[in-house]
């Protein structure tokens, strides 16, 4: 199991990662989810050891990722690179011997990635001559190499065709069922909802949900109802104002609207008739992973806790 | 294998493997060697087409006191024809290109206490050769004209133009015996600033090339990739090995091909001409370095290289090498761009290049207070101090100090190199300022 307790991390004057917790568990993939510069990067670069955080600690099955047990770690950062001058079975045998394997290791398994990925007739090509598609398998191959424990995803699908995009989700299921970790960080919600088995979503450093996918999106995403209606739409925006309800999208006689706590839609279809109105329809909605996520982006920037800036300390 | 090892052996095969490399190296050689072909055959052919070139030069001796002998022992392409007439007119059939020149010799040129100019006149100033043969036979020929008024004897004229061998001994340890060291001094030199250069070399070629294969890693976005398997050290560690192993790999190949190349010339030249002919080539030679010099240089010889020298000088090309091999690393992570690393690398060449400057003063002065303390400071020490102990007897103390400055200079370099590495490594797409670039050394 990856554990991450409570890891900070600051650059200069920004405190990039904020106390950050959330686990990831064997034979499970975890979305890392979070707009641009939210700290993914950060959090997936202290997992990888390339940075170390300032406090906290970050356990793989037990052990902290140091020096040594980084080699059970398989990144894919989101800066995409290959040796251009090498030949592509060279850099994998290359990669999986700094890993930690044979050199004879390390060439069975390039072969294997490369022959499971439809790679095989480029091994000897060096990766200018390759497409960009055939570039992309060969980084995949790249990171899964050594057979990692636990693998590292950063925007995985980022760029990439619907062929590979589809490849690539093969194997990641596969690696989960194998009972390999699995983490990415994206921000491609549809990618993420049909992939993932728990997610950590974060802002400003800070994690502001983590937890098995159906959980969250059930504890989070109800509420929303979608109306037809006649008369008295001044109703609604009358019920928003006394913070009973949110309203997400009003056209003319159809509405889109997010019960607050305490109000149901027995009481919202009571107040629509006192008022005179007429219910045509009502039917209830979950909200996709996108909503849930943008929802809880804004409340965490109402709530002032995003990116804490420490002014010019230095 | 460990990572460093692995590193190592990739980045160095992959170098030796590669068709430059290999190119470079077999071609590189014999470049030079073309070259320098080149030079000589130029060279040799135009010096024999100039001496075989015929020139008539006109002689105005109004006192008919050296003309004859001119004409004796003038060589066969120098025709002489005796004129008279007024200076100007005569000036004018130069410029006529009637004659190649015009010597005009004073009057009483041959007596005591009256020692007058000869006068060449030419259109043809630049060509040097011409003015060296005119001026040695007629330099010879007032000489001998001048003993001969006081009659002096032949054998008495010959004794006197025989040169005087100077000679320089070192005092040797009593019952070894001196030892002949003339134009030693100019072998230490040469051998001196052959070191100096060669430590130069290594660090600016070899180093530079550590900062290209450190940017290859930021250019092909490998380098979050390597950084997530191993210790950025031994990225560094591993390229600056590396490049050291195919330093001595090329060089070796050098020193094979050169000692291949002579053994093959040897053979070569020994099946090609008999003895008779080797001796005319050896004349032929000769006649050559005698138009160079004039014969004014004493040969030079090769010097004696003692051991600690060459065990210094081993010591400080590794040293050398790592020092601004480091240096270079760290810029090479430093900056994005090939064109700021670039201006980037006058920095550390800053001090390279000062102390093959100091190489001067050194032939002259070893012992002055600004080469002790170049022998001593970690940037120029590896240049300066094994050429230094060539030249003079430097105190085993301040061979040392210059190793263990330059030990630590590298050792420092090395680790601020390796922070600078680790953060510089990383950054894509920002171009580090000054002020940043000390930022990460310090701060790591």
């Amino acid at each position: 199991m990856l554990d991450i307790q409570e890891i900070s991390k600051s650059y200069k004057s920004t405190l990039a990662v904020d106390a950050a917790s959330f686990a990831a568990h064997p034979g499970r993939v975890l979305g890392l989810l979070g707009p641009n510069g939210a700290g993914k990067s950060s959090i997936l670069r202290m997992v990888t050891n390339i940075i170390w955080p300032d406090s906290g600690e970050i356990l793989l099955d037990g052990e902290r990722i140091t020096h040594p047990t980084q080699s059970k770690v398989g990144y894919m950062p989101e800066e995409r690179g290959l040796y251009r001058q090498m030949r592509v079975l060279e850099q994998l045998v290359y990669i999986g011997r700094l890993k930690g394997l044979s050199g004879q290791a390390a060439n069975q398994s390039a072969q294997h990635w490369l022959k499971r990925l439809g790679a095989e007739d480029w091994a000897s090509k060096r990766p200018r001559d390759l497409s960009r598609g055939m570039q992309q398998k060969v980084q995949f191959a790249l990171t899964l190499v050594h057979a990692p424990r636990l693998l590292i995803l950063d925007e995985p699908f980022s760029g990439l065709d619907p062929l590979n995009a589809e490849l690539m989700e093969e194997v990641i299921r596969q690696r989960r069922e194998a009972g390999d970790i699995v983490v990415f960080a994206s921000h491609l919600m549809e990618q993420v909802e049909g992939i993932c088995d728990e997610i950590c979503l974060i802002a400003g450093g800070k994690v502001l949900v983590t937890g098995e996918l159906q959980e969250i999106k059930e504890s989070h995403g109800g509420g929303l109802v979608q109306l037809a209606f006649e008369g008295a739409p001044e109703v609604l925006s009358q019920l928003e104002a006394r913070d009973r309800i949110e309203v997400e999208r009003i056209e003319g006689g159809e509405a889109e609207v997010r019960l607050l706590e305490g109000f149901s839609s027995d009481d919202l279809l009571d107040a629509l008739r006192t008022a005179g109105g007429s219910i045509k329809h009502l039917s209830f909605r979950r909200a996709s992973l996108r909503e849930i996520f943008i929802d809880l982006v804004r409340a965490s920037e109402a709530d002032g806790s995003a990116a804490l800036r420490l002014e010019d300390a230095a | 294998m460990t990572a460093l090892g692995i590193i190592l052996e990739s980045e160095y095969l992959r170098r030796v493997k590669s068709k430059t490399f290999i190119l470079m190296t077999l071609l590189m050689p014999i470049a030079i060697v073309a070259i320098l072909a080149v030079v000589l055959f130029v060279v040799v052919s135009s010096v024999s087409s100039e001496r075989e070139l015929k020139r008539v030069i006109a002689v105005y001796d109004p006192g008919a006191e050296v003309f004859e002998h001119l004409r004796q022992v003038a060589p066969a392409s120098i025709e002489l024809a005796l004129v008279t007439g007024s200076l100007t007119s005569l000036k004018q059939r130069v410029t006529n290109e009637e004659f190649d020149g015009l010597l005009v010799f004073p009057e009483g040129l041959t007596e005591m206490n009256r020692g007058r100019e000869v006068y060449l006149y030419t259109t043809e100033v630049q060509s040097v050769l011409m003015q060296q043969v005119l001026r040695r036979f007629v330099l010879d020929v007032v000489r001998e004209r001048r003993l001969e008024s006081y009659e002096l004897p032949r054998e008495v004229y010959n004794a006197i133009r025989r040169g005087v061998a100077f000679r320089v001994m070192e005092l040797g340890d009593p019952g070894e015996g001196d030892r002949d060291a003339s134009g030693r001094a100019f072998g230490l030199m040469g051998f001196g600033f052959g070191i100096a250069i060669g430590i130069f070399m290594l660090a600016s070629i070899y180093g530079g090339m550590v900062m290209q294969a450190v940017m290859e890693e930021k250019t092909s976005r490998m380098a979050e990739i390597l950084v997530a398997s191993v210790r950025p050290f031994d990225i560094l560690m591993g390229k600056i090995l590396a490049l050291f192993a195919v330093a001595i790999t090329q060089i070796l190949v050098w020193l094979l091909m050169l000692v291949a190349f002579a053994v093959a010339a040897a053979i070569f030249v020994g099946a090609l001409f008999t003895p008779a002919e080797l001796g005319s080539f050896a004349g032929a030679a000769q006649a050559l370095q005698d138009i160079g010099t004039g014969g004014g240089l004493d040969a030079v010889a090769l010097p004696e290289i003692r051991g600690d020298v060459v065990l210094v000088s081993l010591i400080m090309i590794v040293i050398g090498y790592f020092l601004y091999a480091s240096l270079f690393g760290a810029i090479g992570a430093a900056f994005e761009s090939n064109q700021d690393a670039q201006m980037a690398m006058m920095l550390p060449m800053v001090p390279l290049i000062l102390s093959v400057v100091m190489l001067e003063t050194m032939m002259l002065a070893p012992n002055s207070l600004f080469i002790k303390i170049g022998s001593l400071v970690p940037f120029t020490a590896p240049v300066i101090m094994p050429s230094r102990m060539l030249l003079t007897d430097v105190p085993t103390l301040e061979v040392l100090a210059g190793v263990l400055s330059a030990s630590l200079g590298a050792i420092a370099t090395g680790w601020v190199a390796g922070r600078i590495f680790r953060v510089g490594l990383l950054r894509f797409g920002k171009k580090a300022s000054i002020r940043e670039f000390l930022r990460m050394a310090v701060s790591g």
